[in-house]
């Protein structure tokens, strides 16, 4: 009899530690989306993929009336990235740099986490690493280990306080860095936005992007989803060269992201660079008289299965 | 040998990569330098690949460099007790051409902890003492984390080691792969990766954080 309420009493303990677990973590989570959002600072920070250094500039100013963003570049191409709620306008003196941007504006670091934070949970597990400093600041490196297979690792250095993502890498299975971002200048002190300089360049591209919805339960059955997927966006859209309409569809965990373009092949198709960008790989996959590429921060065989699954439901 | 130009590059680099330099310009000027520098750039990266190195990841820069820095480290003797060094006023416009990359010379672990004194930048030590203060700083770390952590997290969440999986390489067979570009120019050639970058721009909402952007 006792050995069963020990039984008993061990299980429940247990469970209340990995609710707490949960609970702290999910709170992590949230802090660090809120500091990426909801607070007001300035800084320069690094992108370091494919063996390319790239350095960064934010300023972010929040009130309640709305977010204000500049990006830009500190070498390089020069471009400004300045995003008013939904309006993100990019100033360059010419293409390059508006293609650097791009490359830039696909990262929105520090906000990495852009899903609920208990769904990211239920898909990632939290590991306390060490401590680390950057721009001047303690930080305590977490890893969010995939619990399902064919996902990048993810570790992050959380500033305790505020929860600000300092510091940031995607490693493949193998441990090995495929990206990282990290903050070398970091400050709370951001002039007012009216006092911003104007952006020294021409206009070279506006987007106005409403906030997608972050549904979790959001699903299609033109493919097979990895576990914990859920579709962001299902729209047809068309190439600069003229080819008939792609269909995009674009599907996160609320940390990794992906899309799959679904078209028909026509003889004037170019060939297509199939390097990705640190972390973001590329997959064609043709059959069929279709053609399925699949692009996202994602293992090579996670997006062999997805583009597979999509020929096999077609 | 390298010039004492170098060395005083290095130092700030040094100084910046702890974290050390609180002038938001001044850290600035120094990512555009390391970005841009040839020096730098690669000191940076192996940096990096020593502390990827004694957290058991690699590098994004290759096995091959990342080799040689692990090589390096391991027949570096490790010398506990570090030593004063000069402190100096580093130039900040001085020109930046005609350097030497000695990459698998160690440098300082990107992993300290410790408060520093307000930022200076500081001489380039020896490789000896960076791999000790690398050491030093580990076991420090190991020693504070536990009461640092509360800060951050109340309860540590149990280790999950993560199934290795093998990774297949995959290229399509039937799209000709031209000329190696660098990954900022393949935007243009790739439309995929360019519509799939583009999705990014727009604020994914989390239903427990609004961005109060919105409407304006």
């Amino acid at each position: 009899m006792r050995w069963r309420y020990g039984l008993a009493m061990g299980l429940l303990w247990q469970a209340s530690w990995a609710m707490a677990n949960n609970e702290a973590g999910v709170a992590l989570l949230e802090k660090a989306t809120l500091a990426a959002q909801q607070t007001t600072y300035q800084g320069s920070y690094v992108l370091h993929a494919d063996a390319q250094l790239t350095a960064l500039q934010i300023m972010h100013h929040w009130s309640p009336e709305g977010v204000l963003e500049k990006r830009s570049s500190l070498e390089g191409e020069t471009w400004e990235a300045w995003r008013d709620g939904h309006l993100i306008r990019l100033f360059a003196p010419h293409h390059a740099g508006k293609m650097a941007a791009h490359t830039a504006l696909a990262r929105p670091y520090p906000n990495i986490f852009t899903g609920e934070p208990k769904h990211i949970l239920n898909h990632y597990r939290l590991q306390r690493l060490h401590l680390d400093r950057a721009a001047g600041q303690n930080c305590l490196w977490w890893a969010l280990v995939p619990i399902e297979p064919n996902r990048f690792v993810r570790h992050v250095c959380f500033q305790p306080d505020s929860g600000m993502v300092m510091k940031t890498q995607v490693l493949d299975v193998d441990g090995k860095v495929l990206e990282r971002l990290m903050f070398t200048a970091f400050s709370r002190q951001v002039p007012p936005p009216n006092t911003w300089p104007k952006p020294a360049f021409p206009e070279q591209r506006r987007f106005v992007e409403p906030p997608i919805s972050n549904n979790s339960a959001a699903t299609t059955d033109i493919l097979t989803l990895p576990t914990g997927f859920y579709l962001l966006k299902d729209r047809s859209r068309t190439f600069p060269d003229g080819r008939q309409a792609v269909r995009h569809l674009t599907f996160s965990d609320g940390l990794a992201r992906f899309s799959v373009f679904i078209e028909p092949v026509q003889p004037q198709m170019r060939p297509v660079k199939m390097e990705g960008q640190g972390a973001t790989r590329l997959y064609i996959r043709q059959r069929d008289g279709t053609r399925v590429t699949v692009v996202g921060d994602l293992p090579d065989n996670a997006l062999r299965d997805i583009a597979e699954s999509v020929s096999a439901k077609r | 040998m390298m010039s004492k130009h170098d060395e005083d590059k290095l130092a700030e680099l040094s100084a910046w990569l702890d974290g050390e330099v609180d002038d938001p310009a001044e850290s600035a000027r120094l990512a555009r330098l390391a970005a841009s520098d040839a020096l730098l750039n690669e000191r940076w990266q192996t940096y990096h690949l020593i502390g990827d190195a004694l957290r058991g990841d690699a590098g994004v820069v290759g096995r091959s460099v990342a080799d040689r820095v692990r090589e390096a480290l391991q027949h570096e003797p490790v010398i506990l007790a570090p030593r004063a060094f000069e402190q100096k006023t580093i130039p900040h416009n001085e020109p930046t051409a005609d350097l030497t990359v000695d990459v698998a010379q160690p440098a300082p672990s990107v992993i300290p902890i410790q408060e520093q004194p307000p930022a200076k930048p500081r001489m380039m030590p020896s490789a000896w003492w960076f791999t000790a203060t690398a050491a030093s700083v580990f076991a420090l770390s190991w020693w504070f984390a536990p009461q640092w952590e509360s800060a951050v997290s109340a309860t540590p969440v149990a280790a999950v080691s993560v199934k290795a999986e093998p990774t297949v390489s995959v290229r399509a067979p039937m799209v000709a792969d031209q000329t190696a570009v660098a990954w900022r120019d393949t935007g243009v050639n790739n439309p995929y990766l360019y519509a799939h970058q583009e999705g990014a721009f727009a604020p994914v909402m989390a239903q427990r954080v609004a961005l109060s952007g919105e409407g304006r």
